[in-house]
């Protein structure tokens, strides 16, 4: 399954809108409630599990995103 | 206990007088064939598990009454089939308090509602409520009720008789036994430690318990409170009245109710029992419940740890291990309790068998070999819930909220809220299995038989077992010959086996007899009509045999071709038989009928 260039984009922007609107308390609790809400779309454990190793491989200390700046 | 030394609830302690049995030189002369360290429900169950099977044991216990202070509540739907065969359903169900589901609570919303199987074809409720003391009494009374039907007694209940120590030998074991009147030495074949998580047989064998071990505690309360509230399992995550905590709330019966809450971490134990606390916590949660202007006072306060721990194996030589003593798991999915009652079913039968000297030791190994096996199903999901119920790292804390905080609108994510309640497990690796090639559509070999209706109103498969093996021959035509190829199958292996033919509603017209006589030597048949659901539930187009375990496990099937010879059945049917009582048989041929 590949996503459009054009969705890809527009999904990239939702969610970093979103990830903004959520907010520096909220942030981590928002990514972990997509990746539940993601699991169930998905529908299939090895995909998922795949896409879990791949977000967590070479994982890198923040350090574009390490603080959050004021608006 | 509050109300008074002797009395909680209803429920009035008897002390029991403690009694030396006949000495000769400090020795009790008689030697037993089975010593059962402990008589709380677990050596109660296998005691009386052996003595209906005609085995006598001795039970020596520390104290002269049954137990005190909150233990084990609910009792599953196997443990009550456990405890029919017993002979105590009968009191457990009256006064035990039925139940078939519970909710969930994030905040104050309710997140998740579950219900455990259950529908009006089922004998018996999925869970009862009861305490253990009530458990333990009903269990004793079945004892007394066993004795006085037996001349001398085949259960030797000593009250306030603790094992202080005891040496193995090649041949038996030697223990000493301390009273209050004062000390022996007994000798036994056997000795089952059924004596609970700080068992002094296994610290005396130095046997280590290994496993996982949680951070979390919890506090468990029981307070007497005249509430009307259903017989339920409410959990609230999170509630405001008591932020960043769990608190599950459980209805027992005498009007007495388990809160149970998590300690956040840094939160000293002694503090949070200490009364006014204890007073404060639980007329903050009451008042949030709307049950504030009850009247209520606490029975009973503890701390508990959540842990999966096992031994390795639960037979070493001459001395098997049953219950806590064996294993320890988190309540959550109330597995304690109800996974000893299928320790103390899975021992019984074997251990009578090799006692009788009609299997040999190797069956022993067997039980060790099932119950570490479903020590490690249980955990697995009872680790589940701890994980939940008690999140041990950041990323479950996290986790957990995001599941809670989106089950309202999800009910994918919801069912991980369920707290997984216990259920019967399966010996899938089981040595006395026979392999499956059968293609039948009922239990696979290991699998527990689910009980099922009979035709005849009020009546299951349950209330026809008895305490050995049994072999359910369902025939589509309702016609003798399967019963008979089965029979002389029997009676050739020389296994004790009942045989049950079992005919569809719609067939069972066309069949006469309804008992077979049981000639001389040989087993006894009788047949039941079943609805034609439950028929074809297990068997197809051609006549289909299940071999139970005393257990009620199946231990292997057979699907019958009219091609089939009878003696190529009967050498199979024997072959399973003596490789169900532990027979070191190399794996048996598959199950299609050689032709």
């Amino acid at each position: 399954m590949n996503l459009p260039a054009d969705s890809r984009d527009r999904l990239y922007a939702a969610l970093a809108e979103s990830i903004s609107e959520a907010g520096e308390a909220r942030e981590s609790l928002f990514l972990a409630r997509l990746a539940l809400l993601l699991f169930e779309t998905v529908g299939d454990e090895v995909r998922c599990r795949q896409a879990v190793n791949d977000a967590l491989h070479q994982l890198p200390m923040p350090s574009l995103s390490a603080e959050v700046r004021p608006k | 206990m509050n109300d008074s030394d002797d009395k909680v609830g209803e429920f009035t302690y008897a002390h029991h007088a403690v009694r030396l049995p006949v000495l000769v030189d400090g020795m009790d002369p008689t030697r037993c064939r089975v010593a059962i360290v402990g008589g709380g429900p677990v050596g109660l169950a296998l005691a009386l598990g052996l003595a209906v099977r005609g085995v006598p044991s001795v039970i020596i216990e520390a104290d002269d009454t049954v137990c005190i202070g909150s233990r084990a509540a609910c009792i599953s739907r196997r443990s009550l089939e456990i405890v029919d065969r017993l002979g105590a359903l009968p009191s457990f169900l009256a006064k035990g308090l039925p139940w078939t589901g519970g909710r969930s609570f994030f905040k104050t919303q309710e997140v998740f509602r579950f219900e455990m199987p259950h529908d009006d074809l089922q004998r018996l409720p999925p869970m009862i409520n009861l305490q253990q003391y009530y458990i333990e009494q009903y269990l004793v009374d079945a004892v007394r009720h066993l004795n006085d039907g037996q001349e001398g007694g085949l259960i030797d209940l000593r009250w306030g008789s603790a094992v202080t120590g005891f040496s193995c030998r090649d041949d038996g074991l030697h223990l000493e036994v301390g009273t209050r009147l004062g000390n022996y030495a007994m000798q036994a074949d056997w000795m089952v430690a059924c004596d609970g998580g700080q068992s002094l047989v296994r610290r005396t064998l130095d046997l280590p318990l290994v496993g996982t071990a949680y951070e979390g505690r919890y506090v468990i309360i029981d307070i007497h409170l005249p509430s009307s509230h259903p017989t339920e399992r409410r959990a609230w995550f999170d509630p405001p009245w008591n932020p960043g905590s769990t608190v599950l709330m459980h209805r027992q019966v005498d009007d007495i109710w388990r809160i149970d809450y998590q300690l956040r971490a840094g939160e000293d134990t002694e503090k949070a029992l200490q009364p006014a606390n204890v007073q404060r916590f639980v007329q903050k949660h009451l008042e949030a419940i709307g049950e504030g202007h009850l009247p209520w006072r606490t029975v009973w306060t503890s701390v508990y740890r959540a842990g999966a721990m096992t031994l390795q194996r639960y037979r070493h030589g001459r001395v098997l291990f049953a219950g806590n003593a064996a294993h320890t798991l988190p309540i959550f999915g109330v597995r304690g309790l109800n996974s000893g009652f299928d320790d103390a079913d899975n021992l019984a039968w074997k251990l009578a068998l090799v006692v009788k000297g009609s299997a040999g030791e190797a069956l022993l190994d067997s039980y060790s070999a099932e119950r570490v096996d479903a020590f490690h199903i249980n955990a697995a999901s009872a680790m589940r819930s701890t994980e939940f119920m008690s999140p041990p790292s950041r990323g479950f804390e996290l986790l957990r909220e995001a599941a809670l905080s989106l089950a309202g609108l999800h009910p994918g994510i919801a069912s991980l809220i369920n707290p997984r309640q216990t259920e019967a497990v399966a010996y899938r690796n089981s040595p006395l299995s026979t392999p499956d090639a059968a293609g039948l559509p009922g239990a696979a070999p290991g699998v527990l038989l689910a009980d099922f209706p009979l035709e005849e109103p009020g009546r299951h498969l349950t209330h026809l077992l008895g305490p050995w093996f049994t072999l359910l021959a369902f025939s589509p035509t309702g016609r003798l010959d399967v019963a008979e190829t089965a029979l002389a199958a029997a009676s050739k292996a020389g296994i004790d086996l009942d045989l049950l033919l079992v005919c569809a509603a719609r067939s069972s017209g066309s069949y006469a007899a309804e008992r077979g006589d049981a000639a001389a030597g040989q087993p006894s048949w009788r047949r039941v009509v079943v609805p034609d659901p439950v028929f074809e539930a297990h068997a197809q187009d051609e006549p289909a045999l299940y071999l139970l375990r005393p257990d009620r496990h199946v231990a292997g099937r057979w699907r019958l071709r009219r091609s089939d010879s009878p003696a190529g059945f009967i050498a199979q049917l024997g072959a399973a038989l003596k490789r169900a009582c532990g027979a070191d048989s190399a794996a048996a041929d598959p199950t299609e009928m050689p032709t």
